[in-house]
């Protein structure tokens, strides 16, 4: 019996440890000869809403995404945007058949984000934070 | 002469299409399947669509396959098929075919055919997952029934920094289509919207007119043809806050030019709706309110009339006719409760009731006795692709 409420109390306090490990964050890159130091989460909404499309310095903005449904665009979706996916998915809907939007580029994660960005001065993408390498530029941390 | 026109920009989209190597081409869809059922003794009304009569499937029926092809970083080609379920066929049209020319990231202009853009939803009302009913309130949406123009606008875009504009001027003709048992067109088409996009919401105006407009009923087997020029001025809100989502529009049809102004059945009205929503999860309850109302009522046309367009040689009326407050839009009020339900991101799943009650004296959506009240139950499943 002892052994059990110590396992417990072990256990536990691991437990928590995995639901925190399991979302560490995430992080908006772009390309390291970006002159963007930061960027607000109101910009990087109009961004991944086709609404702003345009850096400061006039070139354009040519924002990255993860495959529909995945856990990070779910994310980030939520975090940033404030909308659900689906919620996204009809967003969208209206402006593709319209032909009045393009939506971001879709890669298949975090790596080919990072491969994408490093090539592009024009890109921005999100990644997880564990992705981080020298290759790209954090602009902003999505806690 | 519209006819050959949209020929020949048709040749010129697949001639430019046949340019365009594989790579550069992009096939995105939409569909909705349903079915609708209720008192129905008579085919019900549905935007611009005859839906059924008593249970039927097939009637809110849409598949919607768009191909969409770069032709530089500038110029791209969009054509939309389009292809919908009527009461007992279905028919396949090439809904939206353009040519997009983005001259700055600001302002792009589309020339070929494109949707008669007169109320909030006209450009994608037939893509059911982009609003939260299975069609779209019917005392707004069959006041405009021409669907389609061929012509071009032009899209501007100012971003402001709490509050985006667009601005959309367009101009064309609108080729011949079937509505309410009406064949229409219009010579010359044209209007602007001005959008205000806020993070929470937008707040649309458009004034639109089609001139020598013709629509052609069938009246006792004689085709009767009016012509006249119509003006639509609309206004639509919609907006989100937190998990409340309001949705509301006004129409405003107004007739000049009617040559047989005295021959009321077609005339002046109002179309209008309020929606409120509230979001729990992926499942969205709402409630919408809609009514039509017009300066006219109904008018007795007496035993030996002539019908417009019709000669009086060809015809007369045998005997006095009852002749409804509006051709296109019986008067009505309806109660509209409904969930929709998000089952994945892609794809909804919707259910609805809806009380219409017609207004004294005029027959409603439904061809029935004037004052019957009905209800209707629809079911709808939507996805994009």
């Amino acid at each position: 019996m002892k052994k059990f409420i110590v396992s417990i109390f072990i256990i536990f306090p691991l437990l928590f440890l995995g639901s925190a490990s399991s979302y560490a964050g995430l992080v908006v890159v772009v390309h390291p000869a970006n002159s963007m130091q930061a960027i607000s989460k109101e910009d990087l909404k109009r961004i991944y809403l086709s609404k702003k499309k345009e850096f400061s310095d006039g070139s354009l903005i040519s924002p990255l995404d993860h495959p529909k449904d995945s856990e990070t665009k779910k994310t980030f979706y939520k975090k940033v945007v404030g909308k659900s996916l689906s919620q996204v998915s009809s967003y969208w809907s209206r402006l593709i058949f319209t032909g009045k939007g393009i939506p971001p580029r879709v890669m298949r994660g975090d790596e080919e984000i990072k491969v994408w960005v490093a090539g592009h001065p024009e890109g921005i993408g999100y990644i997880n934070k564990k992705s981080i390498d020298d290759s790209v530029k954090v602009i902003l941390t999505i806690k | 002469m519209n006819r050959i026109a949209s020929y020949f920009s048709m040749a010129a989209l697949l001639t430019l299409a046949s340019g365009i190597s594989s790579a550069d081409v992009e096939f995105s869809g939409f569909a909705s399947a349903g079915v609708v059922g209720g008192d129905l003794d008579v085919p019900l009304l549905s935007g611009r669509d005859v839906i059924g009569e008593s249970s039927s499937f097939g009637a809110d029926n849409t598949v919607g396959v768009q191909v969409a092809a770069n032709v530089n970083d500038d110029i791209s080609v969009k054509v939309q098929l389009l292809g919908k379920g009527t009461v007992d066929s279905y028919s396949i049209s090439a809904q939206w075919a353009y040519i997009s020319y983005e001259v700055s990231p600001s302002v792009s202009v589309r020339m070929g055919r494109m949707s008669f853009p007169a109320v909030l939803f006209s450009e994608y009302q037939e893509i059911g997952i982009s609003y939260p009913w299975v069609r779209n309130p019917m005392e707004v949406y069959s006041v405009v029934p021409l669907a389609t123009y061929s012509g071009m606008d032009i899209l501007y875009a100012i971003e402001g920094d709490n509050m985006s504009w667009a601005i959309q001027p367009f101009i064309g003709s609108s080729p011949g289509v079937q509505a309410l048992g009406a064949t229409g067109d219009a010579e010359l088409a044209f209007g602007i919207t001005v959008m205000a996009n806020t993070d929470n919401g937008k707040l649309s105006v458009t004034v639109a007119n089609a001139n020598e407009a013709n629509f052609t009923f069938n009246l006792g087997g004689i085709d009767a043809t009016l012509s006249m020029d119509l003006t639509y001025i609309s206004a639509g809100i919609e907006y989100e806050l937190n998990n409340l989502l309001l949705i509301s529009e006004v129409v405003k049809k107004d007739i000049r030019n009617n040559p047989k102004s005295d021959f009321t059945s077609i005339s002046d009205m109002v179309g209008y709706y309020l929606m409120l929503g509230y979001r729990v999860g992926d499942f969205l309850p709402h409630f919408t309110y809609a009514g039509s109302k017009s300066d006219h009522g109904s008018a007795v046309l007496p035993a030996g009339s002539t019908l417009p367009g019709v000669p009086a040689s060809v015809y007369t009326t045998p005997a006095d006719m009852i002749i409804p407050s509006n051709g296109e839009l019986f008067l009505q009020k309806s109660y509209t409760l409904g969930v929709r339900y998000d089952f994945s991101s892609q794809s909804a799943f919707k259910l609805e009731y809806q009380k219409i009650i017609p207004d004294d004296e005029s027959w409603g959506v439904y061809f029935a006795n004037p004052g019957d009240s009905t209800s209707i139950l629809s079911f709808a499943v939507d996805v994009v692709f």
